[in-house]
């Protein structure tokens, strides 16, 4: 049987049970079309992008009211898939028309045809037409919704685990609760606008139905829990509080949310959906300079709940659907601007922030996040952990909470729900905060990004989760405004096995103020690591310390993970709060050694033997020299063993000789490092050989003369164990009511509870159950009444007892007077004449006992 | 010869004879006083007939009275069980051709204590026995009649325990003159189980019984009985016993039992009646050294 303990473990696995949680559209991957009958897809409706000179015949028939248009190719298709519809995917822009087509977002087109069609057959005749670039299928909507209540805002303002929050109180106390002029649209199923955490800072108008394609939205829970978490109205008495929801007490508005609705939720229990990319183009023509984004591509074809095989390989390779990708473009290059690009006059911001939520797959993939034009959201479990369900890797460019997310949904009511679609709000909370601060004429999206990801806690959430650092939204108010450290001049640098360890004397910034934390960046290739910056980090990887140390002290750090016997170049910059970087140390080489295998110390001399009797306990220690965190596993000797761990972080072995039969048993410890190298110790130890209780003599019968009497029975004189083992007793007593007996220690301890005589018998057994039994009687008698004669009716045997050992003369008589048994025998209490009836008719008897020179007589019945 | 012996061999195969006790054995004991008086030896008995249910209902026939009725109460055994019977019995003579009888005995056994198989105290139990018999008999010609008695015994032994059985007499008597005798079997009946499930028969016996009767100058009688029983367990029991009256008026009485294996031990027996307008008393007691010492039994009864 083979055991494993997760001891030491430094990360745990959550084995979650997550589910996404964001909302999945079709990605744009016209080279890997659906399978057919795939029933994760819409049928009888595409996504095409048009030439311009394609594009503006559709143009012109459709506002003629006509699909034929002067493509014959084009009417080709029409006829061959019975196209019913051809909308623009970005519809007429009004104002920003001009820019809409400058894009060329016109030319993007949602095509309906008919349902019978199958999907090969579609995407076959729409790509042979000339002047269709690109065919999209457009896949269907799921809404995965988990919840747990565990805990309450923890993402704000985490009290269990300082420091694992997005540390916005700060931000609220000294600059900002955010700024009505900041508009996140929120492209999500939709916001119940009339929530009373919410309304306050919802827009009064210039939301959008994208599926009903109408102004009117329908409330809907995932859209709520998100636009809570970015703006609930803070200070309100009501509910909980929104990362820029303003300060309803003292009057302060919060940003605005624009609800975009893309999913509506049916009674049925279904979704419909509507293209997320004409709703991200929206916010930018409406107002909004941030577009916050929990939804995703799905792929789980089968619709089984889970991402395997076909599916997963394809999630693994999705990217950014095309139309998609050019909404993005379109909001990141013109929102908050004018057709010309220009930022408008009250525009908070030149350019806008599409943020996306990674996805829940729990895969180093996640479309359309992986797209370099958004900011991809991960998330974070409440103690810096990254969540089981986030997907991960170099493209997620920070980190929120995810987990345990309590926020609004309709109806006036809250919950709590999980998923990167809870981290991304977070996100868009913050930004949308640092443009209700530093917004205005000048203010860039390209600066709102440097401040959002720049100041990510990088110390708080390592790289080796891969999903960016915490955001930190003071740390982006307070980024580049505060003075930066001097370098660090006397850093060491050492290796074991394949941690690094950094030690160095804190500095500080000319008012003294210490350094924040330590940033080191890293890499194998030397050039890079002279070449990077804290701004440029481009092929090099880093790690970050905040010490909280003063200035001189000195402060450790150590990097692990990396890879064992290679070589390593890195080199320092001490940071302030605000990101101001100190001046690189030098490029320090660093070589990684072999990893060294874990050593198991068990704390026992010679050979290893034990009593079946016998319990012991050997103290047990595994040290990884490299400080690795390990596993150990063992196979087992027999059943007397088993493994606890001391409170002190040691272990021990404990030996039950009892639990297992006697021979010769060899266990296996095997200790195994984070790296998969291992150590094993066998330990053989041997059950000795068992020696059963001897009996020295019988236990005498034991006569008590009144009630309340005890007599004590020292087993030492009966019994002994060659082993010396302490036996037990197992006592079993004919009658409760007459006698109790006990053992305690190695004595029987007895007493009279009524007149009468008990048969006791008592088991002396050891730890292996091997055992001697004793027969003894125990008489309480009434010395009143000198005969006894039990039991009365008798059935098969009476018994007659006197008081005293004597010669007794015993008859019976028939109610006639037949005599119907004599005899004379030696009779005492505890050892009665026991006369055998069986052949005796039922009915009433005369005994005559004779005894001590005196008759005794008394009746008998037998039935 | 041959053929009594087929039929007794007959009978122990009908009521196999378990060793030891006998099932409701007080069903053989003779408690009124008129008979214990005799040593039990009242098969023949025809003065006094109101007992008759519980032993010869075919001497009824011949009896000189027309009816005879008695009640009795016996401190029985008061050295052993301790046992007090009340026995009530009554006989009519009709025309000297036909003869009924009806007897009732209730025996109230001293309480017991309860006790279980640790000897520890449970309680008390107070035994009881009820035997109810009523005979018929015909005298067919002059000097034989035949008779049965058929009745129900039982005892009340513990809480939940009591056992019965139908028992029967079946007897022929024939008189000459002054010379009685009598065969038949007595405590026919059914087997009684007993808890652990062993059988156990009535104490059955066959039974012959024989009497002289003579009066002397007027004023003196003498009744001389001899009763015999083969028990089917395999025991021999005999009663000899006589009653001197005079004048009809004053009787006394004596008698002695062999015992053997029977159910009912061996004794000897002393009595005496007075008897005047119909109205009569009788006293026995009971000789021996054994349980049925001082043995003492009285009885008042109505004679026409």
């Amino acid at each position: 049987m083979k055991h494993c303990l997760a001891a030491l473990l430094t990360a745990a696995l959550l084995l979650s049970c997550a589910r996404e949680e964001i909302l999945t559209v079709v990605p744009d991957t016209p080279k890997d079309s659906p399978k057919e009958l795939d029933g994760n897809f819409v049928y009888g409706e595409a996504r095409v992008y048009l030439s311009e000179e394609l594009a503006a015949q559709v143009e012109e028939a459709t506002l003629n009211g006509s699909l034929v248009t002067k493509s014959s190719d084009m009417n080709l298709a029409l006829t061959e898939l019975g196209i019913t519809e051809m909308t623009r995917l970005f519809p007429h822009a009004g104002e920003y028309e001009e820019r809409t087509r400058r894009e060329g977002l016109h030319r993007w087109y949602v095509v309906k045809y008919s349902q019978g069609v199958p999907m090969t057959k579609a995407q076959t005749s729409l790509e042979e037409v000339e002047g269709i670039h690109i065919y999209e299928p457009v896949r269907k909507i799921k809404i995965n919704d988990f919840n747990d209540l565990t805990s309450d805002l923890w993402g704000l303002y985490n009290q269990s685990n300082p420091g694992f929050d997005i540390n916005v109180r700060p931000v609220w106390d000294n600059f900002t609760t955010g700024n009505p002029d900041v508009i996140v649209s929120v492209v999500d199923a939709g916001v119940d606008l009339n929530h009373e955490d919410l309304a306050d800072n919802c827009l009064s108008t210039g939301h959008y139905n994208f599926v009903n394609n109408n102004s009117y939205i329908v409330p809907c829970y995932h859209g709520t829990h998100v636009g809570g978490t970015i703006a609930a109205v803070n200070n309100n008495k009501k509910g909980i509080v929104g990362i820029a929801g303003g300060d309803k007490a003292k009057g302060q508005k919060g940003v605005k949310l624009m609800s975009c609705q893309i999913f509506v939720d049916n009674p049925d229990g279904t979704t419909d959906q509507a293209p997320g990319a004409t709703a991200i183009k929206y916010g930018a023509d409406n107002g909004a300079v941030i577009s916050q984004n929990s939804w995703g591509y799905s792929f789980d074809r089968n619709h089984d709940g889970e991402v395997t095989g076909d599916e997963m390989k394809e999630a693994l390779n999705a990217t950014i659907g095309a139309s998609d990708k050019a909404a993005v473009d379109y909001f990141v290059k013109y929102a908050g601007c004018d057709n010309k690009g220009n930022q408008l006059p009250g525009s908070p911001m030149k350019g806008g922030v599409v943020i996306f939520a990674a996805g829940n797959e729990g895969i180093p993939n996640g479309a359309p996040a992986e797209y370099d034009g958004v900011i991809a959201v991960g998330a974070v479990t409440p103690d810096g952990s990254r969540a089981s369900f986030s997907n991960y890797g170099p493209w997620v460019d920070i980190c929120a909470p995810g987990t345990s997310i309590l926020s609004t949904i309709p109806g006036n009511q809250y919950d709590y729900s999980q998923g990167t679609s809870m981290a991304c709000p977070h996100v868009s909370g913050v930004a949308a905060l640092i443009v209700s601060y530093f917004g205005g004429p000048g203010f860039t999206n390209e600066m709102l990004k440097s401040k959002l990801l720049e100041s990510s806690n990088k110390s708080a959430i390592s790289q080796t989760r891969q999903v960016g650092g915490l955001v930190d939204a003071y740390g982006a108010f307070v980024y580049g405004n505060d003075k930066a450290p001097s370098e660090v001049t006397d850093l060491e640098v050492s290796a074991t096995g394949n941690k690094v360890d950094l030690t160095w004397t804190m500095t500080g910034d000319e008012d003294g103020k210490p350094a924040y934390g330590l940033l080191v960046l890293y890499g194998k290739d030397k050039s890079k690591v002279e070449a990077a910056t804290p701004q440029d980090m481009q092929g090099v990887d880093y790690a970050a310390c905040a010490p909280d140390l003063p200035v001189g002290e000195k402060a450790q750090f150590s990097m692990t993970g990396l890879d064992f016997e290679d070589q390593y170049y890195l080199k320092a910059y001490a940071y302030s709060y605000g990101r101001s970087y100190s001046a690189s140390t030098k490029v320090f080489a660093v070589a990684t050694t072999e990893n060294h295998a874990p050593e198991i110390i068990l704390h026992h001399e010679g050979e290893i033997a034990l009593m079946s009797s016998e319990t012991l306990t050997i103290p047990f220690e595994i040290i990884d020299p490299d400080g690795h965190a390990f596993f150990l596993e063992y196979d087992q000797g027999s059943d007397a063993e088993s493994i606890m761990p001391n409170t002190d972080g040691t272990m021990r072995l404990i030996l039950k000789g009892s639990a297992a039969d006697v021979g010769t048993y060899t266990l296996k410890l095997t200790a195994i490092d984070e790296f998969g190298l291992s150590t094993t110790l066998p330990v053989t130890y041997k059950i000795k050989e068992n020696s059963a209780p001897v009996k020295i003599k019988e236990i005498e019968n034991v006569l008590l003369t009144a009630k309340g009497k005890e007599f004590i029975i020292d087993m030492a004189d009966y019994v002994t164990d060659p082993d010396g083992e302490q036996l037990k007793y197992d006592i079993t007593i004919s009658n409760q009511t007459i006698a109790h007996v006990t053992s305690k220690n190695n004595q029987l301890i007895g007493t009279a509870l009524g007149y009468g005589v008990v048969d006791v018998n008592v088991k002396a057994k050891d730890a292996r159950g091997e055992s001697v039994t004793f027969d003894f009687k125990v008489q309480v008698k009434d010395p009143s009444k000198p005969l006894s004669v039990y039991p009365n009716p008798v059935t098969d045997y009476v018994n007659v007892g006197t008081l005293d050992m004597a010669e007794t003369n015993i008859k019976i008589y028939s109610s006639t007077g037949q005599l119907v048994h004599e005899e004379t025998s030696q009779v005492s209490g505890v050892e009665p004449a026991r006369i055998d009836m069986r052949e005796c008719a039922p009915g009433n008897y005369s005994i005559q006992v004779t005894f001590g020179g005196k008759e005794y007589k008394q009746n008998i019945v037998k039935l | 010869m041959k053929k009594i012996i087929y039929i007794a061999g007959a009978l122990m195969l009908l009521f196999p004879a378990l060793s030891g006790a006998q099932a409701l054995s007080y069903t053989a004991a003779e408690t009124d006083a008129a008979s214990l008086g005799t040593a039990g030896a009242n098969l023949t008995q025809t003065h006094s007939i109101a007992g008759a249910a519980f032993s010869n209902v075919a001497a009824v026939p011949f009896s000189d009275a027309k009816f005879d009725a008695a009640a009795g109460f016996t401190m029985w055994q008061p050295a052993a069980v301790k046992s007090n019977m009340i026995n009530v019995g009554a006989a009519y003579n009709m025309k000297n051709k036909l003869g009924v009888a009806f007897g009732f005995m209730y025996g109230m056994n001293p309480a017991y204590d309860v006790t279980d198989a640790s000897g520890a105290v449970k309680g008390q139990f107070k035994p009881s026995d009820i035997s109810v018999n009523a005979g018929f008999a015909y005298r067919f010609i002059e000097n034989l009649s035949v008779g049965a008695n058929i009745g129900y015994a039982t005892s009340s032994l513990a809480e939940g325990y009591s056992y019965g059985a139908l028992a029967a007499d079946v007897f022929a008597m024939a008189k000459f003159n002054s010379f009685k005798v009598t065969a038949g079997v007595a405590n026919i009946g059914t087997a009684v189980t007993s808890k652990s499930g062993a059988k156990f028969s009535l104490p059955t016996s066959a039974a012959i019984g024989a009497g002289y009767e003579a009066v002397f100058a007027e004023k003196h009688s003498i009744d001389v009985l001899l009763d015999a029983d083969y028990y089917f367990m395999g025991a021999f029991a005999a009663a000899a016993g006589a009653t001197y009256t005079f004048d009809d008026m004053v009787s006394v009485r004596a008698g002695y039992r062999y015992g053997g294996n029977s159910p009912l031990p061996s004794y000897a027996s002393v009595g005496a009646g007075v008897k005047f307008a119909g109205v009569k008393l009788d006293l026995a007691y009971i000789l021996a050294s054994g349980p049925m010492k001082n043995t003492l039994a009285v009885s008042v009864g109505y004679a026409f």
